[in-house]
């Protein structure tokens, strides 16, 4: 098969690019150590979220120094915590957030943040997030995937608290 | 002045576009932040090229070129 | 002067049918992205949001599945027929698969725009992907099944057309334009097989009560199974345009046809088995089956690298044909007057841009940053926005007259409708790509929040949600000049313009292409071993965790504003 020249020049750039590609992603699959959202989350029934040990429950739970776990349940159309009042995290810590639906699809987004995951009935969504921040901060949170009619209205709040004024009663015991 | 068909004269105008708006865009990655007006004033100066351009086409042709219709 | 409707009258008549539908349904699409474009950006909005909800449903079926199937439907049919240079084996079959599949496109679209009037109870509010729990009414499901059924007789006619011809040509390399039909449509029977199976054995029986419940995931694992396939199937008729048509338009020839052969190839290859991009950011999938699908994802990028660099070779080719001369000056020399070969020019150039931004989803951890935002719609519509409808609407400047042997109504008509898609997208998609990367949602009629603003980088958010009205206003405009245009040139009587159909051999020609190319029963089964890879364990995994059939209950979407006030008060108190 007769390739010219300039053909084979593209070609090789191509396959360049797309091994550039391959490399930079892995970089941050190992180097930078971004996980995905993946199965270890694990399953639930979501027909008996008032039955499960953690997210009949939901909220803030400590799990160990600046480690926490906050245990999130998403319906039309809401996130308990996080929409009637806001979900808190104290500052410097690092949370996993762990996500299910209570009915149909939706989608978990920390606005202005790559912290965005989906959130499917029966699965438990589990990533983890470092707020990095020295003082008080607000985040959004809202719905990025369409779960019915008042979609739209469907949204919340992430409170960041400085160390000091974070206290046990934030928690879930 | 070479000449511009028409057509070559819209298609070149739409393509000042993309250069107008995305100005900003590159601009953002330098840390420069251009207000919108800026993309309207970039934009009407591309045109004004473009249009000085084709005119100079129509009213003094290289030698040797036919106009096009 | 005779053209393809004197020698293929039947098959004409067929083709002005597929043809008609596709242009119905991009009106009726068309209208609804305006509407839509005015209402989420909050610019003019005189209807409820949970109507909202219907129209984009309708503006994802309609444009993404009707008008280009459709329209792909028309240039398959002429490509093979012309390329064969053999008739349909059976007419009949032909406008079976016609009728199947507007019947289906008809019910779907039936149940879809019920949804606008509460006094009838039928809905299918699901949007585009409709992904379980979320659940339409049956007629939504048997209509897209019936439609997907049409395109696989559609498939069966043409191979039936290539072993017609087979058995007159045994040596023969195939045709070019045969040879790219063929093996789209045996990239498409492996693709619809992943939805085909959980539409007619998952949601109908769901959505028609005969089993309880359905694995949410695994429905939507298998939607994205053929979900990416999917925008192959819109893009390979385009580039069937761009590599044996734009190169004739630019007044030159096919820079190589081997190159073109071993594209279409790659996409028989590689288009299924990397449908798991869509979920990177799915709970119940393992991180290393995502991590394949990434690296399947990154090769496919070059089927459509080789492709630009010989269709700009190609027109290249033309120009320097047409007189023109210098490293960049050539471009003048191209016939820009002609709708068809700008539209094509300016939509192969949008593609470039396009792929960009997809090769940034595509990129596994940094999708965290534009999943679900207003950013992927800004990367599909300069793609099947685009590369495919700008294509489709400027080949059919060139195809009406060969099939209706009417000249187009007005040329420049034809060139300021396909500028000003080109300039209303430049607007539109560049919003909407910055305005995903603030975390502004997609598929939401509202995306104006009590609790938090978007903050905006460069610029205002005002600004975007301006840029996107002006953008879908000027594309919707655009529509409207197009379907014009058409419509003027059907009502017109004939008159005997002479039409420049003929399509002259590529520069490389299909003799150096190696003849496995032609294999085509090597390279399906390549492709059904990567998609059994890529697929089987993933799949196997999530039915082990949740079931077959999960547990997911059917949730009708709301269609009365007394449901959702009721829902949304009960959800809210906090906030209101």
């Amino acid at each position: 098969m007769d390739i010219h020249r300039y053909e084979k020049v593209w070609l090789a750039g191509a396959l360049l690019l797309i091994v550039g590609f391959i490399a930079t992603v892995s970089y941050g699959a190992v180097g930078a150590g971004i996980t995905m959202v993946n199965d270890e989350g694990g399953q639930v029934d979501h027909d008996s979220l008032d039955e499960h040990p953690r997210f009949s429950e939901p909220g803030t739970y400590a799990d160990g120094p600046n480690e926490y776990d906050v245990y999130v349940v998403a319906y039309q159309f809401g996130f308990e915590p996080g929409t009637q009042e806001p979900i808190r995290v104290p500052a410097g810590s690092e949370v996993t957030f762990h996500v299910t639906s209570r009915d149909v699809t939706h989608g978990f987004q920390v606005v202005g943040t790559n912290a965005n995951t989906m959130v499917i009935p029966g699965q438990v969504s589990t990533i983890t997030v470092r707020f990095d921040e020295a003082g008080t901060e607000e985040y959004g949170l809202l719905c990025n995937e369409y779960c019915g009619a008042a979609h739209h209205a469907m949204e919340g709040r992430i409170e960041v608290v400085p160390q000091s004024q974070w206290n046990e009663s934030m928690e879930v015991s | 002045m070479r000449q511009l068909s028409p057509a070559a004269f819209l298609v070149l105008a739409a393509f000042t576009v993309p250069l107008a708006v995305e100005l900003r865009t590159a601009a953002g990655l330098f840390g420069v932040e251009l207000p919108f007006v800026a993309v309207v004033v970039f934009e009407a100066g591309l045109l004004l090229v473009l249009t000085t351009v084709y005119l100079l086409g129509r009213l003094s042709p290289d030698d040797g070129e036919a106009a096009t219709a | 002067m005779a053209t393809f409707v004197d020698r293929y009258p039947a098959e004409a008549k067929a083709i002005q049918a597929t043809f008609a539908v596709a242009f119905v349904s991009l009106g009726i699409g068309a209208l609804f992205g305006a509407i839509q474009a005015l209402h989420r950006t909050n610019v003019f909005r005189f209807m409820d949001s949970v109507d909202y909800y219907t129209l984009l449903t309708g503006h994802g079926v309609l444009l993404a599945l009707v008008f280009t199937i459709f329209f792909l439907a028309g240039v398959f049919q002429w490509g093979i027929t012309e390329s064969l240079d053999t008739p349909a084996p059976d007419i009949r079959l032909t406008w079976a698969w016609v009728g199947l599949m507007t019947a289906g496109a008809t019910f779907a679209a039936v149940a879809i725009l019920a949804g606008l009037f509460p006094e009838i109870p039928m809905s299918a509010d699901v949007l585009y992907t409709f992904y379980a729990p979320l659940q339409a009414h049956p007629l939504f499901y048997v209509g897209l099944a019936m439609f997907i059924v049409g395109t696989w007789i559609a498939g069966a006619d043409w191979f039936l057309s290539y072993r017609t011809w087979r058995r007159d040509n045994p040596d023969e390399r195939i045709p070019l334009q045969a040879f790219m039909v063929l093996t789209t449509m045996i990239m498409w029977y492996v693709s619809t097989l992943g939805v085909a199976v959980s539409v007619v054995f998952f949601l109908i029986p769901w959505s028609l009560g005969l089993v309880d419940t359905v694995n949410s995931l695994l429905t939507r694992t298998l939607f994205w199974y053929f979900g990416h396939p999917v925008v192959y199937f819109w893009l390979m008729p385009a580039y069937l345009l761009w590599y044996t048509v734009l190169p004739k338009l630019a007044g030159g020839r096919l820079f190589s046809d081997p190159l073109a052969r071993a594209v279409f190839v790659l996409f028989v290859l590689l288009s299924t088995p990397v449908g798991i991009h869509h979920q990177y950011l799915d709970p119940g999938i393992a991180e290393g089956f995502k991590f394949i699908a990434m690296t399947n994802t990154m090769f496919l990028l070059l089927p459509s690298l080789l492709t630009a660099f010989t269709v700009v070779a190609s027109v290249e080719h033309g120009a320097r044909q047409r007189g023109g001369e210098g490293y960049l000056r050539w471009l003048g020399a191209l016939p820009w007057r002609d709708p068809a070969f700008t539209g094509m020019a300016l939509a192969g150039l949008m593609f470039a841009a396009g792929g960009f931004s997809g090769m940034i989803n595509a990129g596994m951890n940094i999708n965290y940053l534009v999943h679900n935002t207003l950013w992927v719609p800004g990367h599909f519509h300069m793609t099947v926005g685009t590369a495919v409808a700008l294509t489709f609407m400027a080949g059919t400047y060139w195809l009406l007259p060969q099939i209706t042997g009417k000249a187009v109504y007005s040329r420049p008509i034809g060139l300021l409708q396909v500028i000003v898609w080109f300039v209303g997208m430049v607007f539109m998609s560049n919003a909407m790509h910055r305005g995903g990367l603030l975390g502004i949602p997609r598929r939401t009629a509202e995306p104006q929040y009590a609790n938090f603003d978007f903050a905006a980088a460069v610029g205002s958010v005002g600004e975007l949600r301006m840029q996107i009205a002006f953008g879908g206003v000027l594309l919707f405009l655009s529509v409207v000049l197009f379907l014009f245009n058409v419509a003027a040139t059907w009502a017109d009587d004939r008159v005997g313009t002479p039409v420049d159909d003929a399509i002259p051999e590529p520069l490389s020609p299909a003799s150096g292409a190696p003849l496995v190319l032609d294999n085509l029963a090597l390279w399906t089964l390549i492709a059904v071993v990567l998609v059994v890879l890529a697929y089987t364990l993933p799949i196997l995994s999530i039915v082990s965790d949740a079931g077959l059939l999960g547990s997911s209950t059917g949730s009708p979407v709301a269609i009365t504003l007394e449901a959702v006030a009721e829902t949304v008060a009960a959800a809210l108190p906090g906030v209101w």
